[in-house]
């Protein structure tokens, strides 16, 4: 479902390189964890995968479609939430909701039901008539994942998306992931927090430097950290945070 | 003192004093490009500055048999007045209530007085920038073509200093009352909104009431205004007995001249004070606060799928999405959507406040042959199209959101025509009011009616490429306060001289055309065509440029990673 292949990502003129030369696989029905400290590489990552930075080298894959020659196809099978969203707020939670309904092309009564669907799991029917700009962090957020799931994308991306929102709400969006994979889909989600990365995920992979060190599951990162030191003191650095 | 100090500090920063200072030591190249902008805009301007002169001159002229010469300076004042009135509601509003350094300002120990009155001085000092191009030449133009004592001169720099003042306060007061009974509402935007207009609007009534004569009444209009001793001046300052004050304290001699030199003087400080007074007890109620949430009622199905309406083209998202942006930001609103309004009502004022506006028209008829009437009206459409700078602001004013546009399943062709349909929304906007003006004054058949209207729609089209192309070469996106997305774009100044210069093309090609007894067809067809050559060259253009922009652009980095 999602297939990078050497990914690289300078900044400031070749200065700084924050993704390096990342190859990753991750499978259709799976939810995969993209763990790693702050500045790893995480959100740089994301950004190549849904097309918001253009790789130096490398390629991204989603759905089947490459984000460098099918851009069109790429997009329309992925969603994205990213940490600190800027959204339209002038428009209404409503308004917002169609917009993304009519640029996607989700068909009117599967767009109505579909939303209805999601206020109730997110608990937004009485916020979604009112302009987003009145709304907390927490509604921001829920807005959005409500935005980015009206299209029921094959491949779902999230940056750090458990900081801001509350318990109940994070509990109902890690059942709507398993529904979701369950269905055939992707979930592919970046934390900086151990403990989230075990509760949530089948898979995991570790990213340090912008490079990927090891990916498995949590059990068999656990088991390998014994034997690698540097693994090691990597999980120290992300359960301390 | 406190707030000379605060004062100084806020036109540093307003003016880029201290960018520009740093800029000479640090970045030469940067320097020259800020200095070479600013002679652009001096230089642009230049040409309009000449009409103008001309045309006081010949009022001048055209008074001198009346003995009312006088008049030029009343109609400079009361132009000025209304141009401040006019112009200043959003800029006011903007340095006021939504400039960046207010959470700052508030938080230290300064009275609410002191700093609205920093941010006062600010606007004003702003504001001798826009009255001195309409102040100068009528006073120049009395002072050089009069017996005049040496007294005018130095008394012209007392009124030029306090000509903004007034009406400054006048709009000032009305937004501070506005913001403080409007803060608590729930419809706030919308109420403010309201209220802007409605003052705009109320000036335009006023303006129009004072100004014109009623049916019937000419005969007494010519005895009492052009006949009578100071008719003239009167009837001009009906609506700002201020210019009245002013004109007899620079004219008039002995007492006459000192209570009036008096009474605008007093007037001016008075209102100063009383501004400084109300803003010490109500700005900060229209700042602060009125930010809480409101709990919307619960959106039951069949409500739900009312209000989600009906299934759109994406293109139609796209332009729905940017008109209500531009609605919505009192900021984007009023320098854009208003000007269109402003516009006319400014073009129209001297003529009408002049009450030679029959006298214009029959000149326009028997003088301006109907082609190029017509093309006119549908220059001035075009013209709309490019001077509101809702297309050459369009891609910079989605700001941090432009990730959005980056990332949703658009292909460049679709965004543009979705930014394409938004600019052509807009632009006909300006149909109604040629409209109005061809309905109400021109003897225009209908199907010349339709040809101006048409002509004015194919005009807008190199206006919106063009624009929408500038701004996309180097969209400014990074920016934290609205203002700076559409006031101090530098986008939209180079869209308005690259319009401004088609603009001049299309004139000397279509005289052309007509010097060669070309019959009217033609010269539409001739005019229109090459208008459509190239709002299509700069459609292809901008087309590709999308390709590239869409995906190249890096979104602006969070505050995150800016802080590291
Ligand atoms: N726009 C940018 N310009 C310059 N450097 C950046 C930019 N974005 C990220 N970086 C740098 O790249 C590295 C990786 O950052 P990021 O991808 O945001 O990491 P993460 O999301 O894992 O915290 C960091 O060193 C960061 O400072
Ligand atoms: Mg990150």
């Amino acid at each position: 479902m999602i297939t990078l292949e050497a990914l690289s990502k300078r900044y400031q003129k070749g200065a700084v390189k924050a993704v390096d030369e990342l190859s990753l696989n991750v499978k259709a029905g799976e939810i995969f964890g993209f763990l790693g400290p702050n500045g790893a590489g995480k959100t740089t990552t994301i950004k190549m995968m849904v097309g918001l930075l253009v790789p130096d080298e490398g390629t991204v894959t989603i759905n089947g479609s490459r984000m460098d020659q099918d851009p069109m196809a790429a997009k329309q099978s992925l969603s994205f939430v990213p940490d600190t969203p800027e959204i339209y707020d002038k428009l209404t939670g409503l308004e917002y909701l169609n917009f993304l309904g009519d640029v996607y092309r989700v068909p009117g009564p599967l767009r109505r039901s579909r939303i209805a669907t999601l206020l109730d799991l997110f608990e937004m029917r009485q916020a979604v008539g009112d302009l987003i700009q009145s709304y907390s962090r927490g509604m921001r957020q829920k807005i959005v994942l409500t935005g980015a799931l009206l299209h029921d994308p094959a491949v779902f991306i999230l940056d750090e998306p458990m900081v801001g929102l509350d318990p109940r709400s994070s509990s109902h969006l890690k059942d709507y992931m398993r529904d979701h994979c369950a269905r055939g889909n992707t979930v592919f989600f970046s934390t900086h927090v151990l403990d989230v990365a075990e509760r949530f995920c089948d898979r995991i992979g570790i990213i340090h430097r912008g490079q990927l060190i090891a990916t498995g599951t949590m059990a068999a990162l656990r088991e390998r950290a014994k034997q690698r030191e540097s693994l090691e003191s990597i999980f120290l650095e992300l359960t301390g945070s | 003192m406190m707030f000379v100090r605060l004062l100084l500090l806020q036109l540093r920063v307003n003016f880029s004093l201290s960018a520009l200072r740093w800029y000479w030591f640090n970045d030469r190249k940067k320097f020259l490009t800020s200095i070479g902008i600013m002679a652009l805009i001096v230089a642009s301007i230049g040409p309009l500055f000449y009409l103008y002169s001309i045309f006081v001159l010949e009022t001048f002229a055209a008074a001198a048999p009346l003995g009312q010469t006088e008049v030029v300076l009343t109609s400079a004042l009361v132009l000025t007045a209304f141009l401040i009135a006019m112009l200043n509601l959003g800029f006011v509003l903007s340095v006021f209530y939504y400039s960046r350094d207010l959470a700052l300002l508030v938080s230290l120990p300064l009275r609410p007085g002191e700093i609205l009155a920093s941010k006062f001085g600010v606007v004003l000092v702003y504001n001798y920038l826009i009255i001195l191009p309409f102040l100068l030449p009528a006073i120049g133009v009395f002072g050089f073509q009069s017996a005049i004592r040496w007294d005018y001169w130095l008394i012209s720099g007392v009124v030029v200093l306090l000509a903004p003042v007034i009406p400054l306060v006048v709009v000032s007061l009305f937004l501070l009352v506005l913001m403080r009974l409007t803060n608590l509402s729930q419809k706030r935007d919308a109420l403010r909104m309201m209220g802007l207009l409605g003052f705009f609007l109320g000036v335009l009534a006023l303006n129009w009431i004072f100004g014109s004569v009623r049916p019937g009444e000419e005969a007494t209009f010519i005895e009492s205004v052009l006949l009578a001793q100071d008719g003239l001046i009167h009837f001009v300052s009906r609506m700002y007995p201020p210019a009245l004050w002013a004109t007899r304290a620079l004219v008039a001699s002995g007492l006459t001249q000192f209570y009036n030199l008096l009474g605008y003087l007093l007037l001016s400080g008075v209102g100063v004070i009383g501004l400084i007074e109300v803003g010490q007890r109500i700005f900060y109620e229209g700042l602060i606060g009125g930010e809480e949430v409101r709990r919307g009622r619960h959106l039951a199905d069949d409500d739900l799928g009312r209000r989600l309406g009906r299934v759109h083209s994406p293109e139609w998202a796209i332009a729905m999405r940017e008109i209500k942006y531009l609605i919505r930001t009192p900021i984007f609103f009023f320098n854009s959507l208003l000007i269109l309004l402003a516009l006319p009502a400014i073009l129209l004022v001297p003529v009408v406040a002049g009450g030679t506006l029959e006298v214009v028209l029959s000149g326009l008829e028997a003088e301006v042959p109907r082609p190029v009437q017509l093309l006119g009206g549908g220059a001035f459409i075009g013209m709309m199209a490019l001077f509101a700078p809702a297309a050459s602001s369009s891609f910079s004013r989605e700001g941090r959101q432009f990730w959005i546009s980056q990332l949703i399943p658009l292909s460049a062709r679709q965004h543009i025509r979705g930014k394409l349909l938004y600019a052509f929304l807009l632009a006909a906007l300006a149909l109604p009011v040629v409209l109005l003006g061809a309905w109400l004054w021109l003897p225009w058949r209908p199907l010349e009616i339709v040809i101006a209207l048409g002509a004015g729609l194919i005009l807008s089209f190199p206006m919106i490429t063009l624009s929408l192309w500038i701004d996309l070469l180097r969209p400014y996106l990074d920016w934290d306060s609205p203002d700076k997305a559409i006031k101090q774009n530098i986008n939209v100044l180079l869209a308005m001289l690259g319009g401004s210069v088609v603009f001049v093309g299309l004139y000397f090609w279509g005289r052309f055309l007509f010097e060669r007894g070309q019959d009217p067809w033609m010269i539409y067809g001739g005019v229109l065509g090459v208008a459509l050559l190239i709002g299509y060259v700069f459609w292809v253009l901008l087309y590709r440029l999308a390709r590239i922009r869409y995906r190249f652009v890096d979104p602006p980095p969070n505050d995150e990673v800016r802080e590291r």
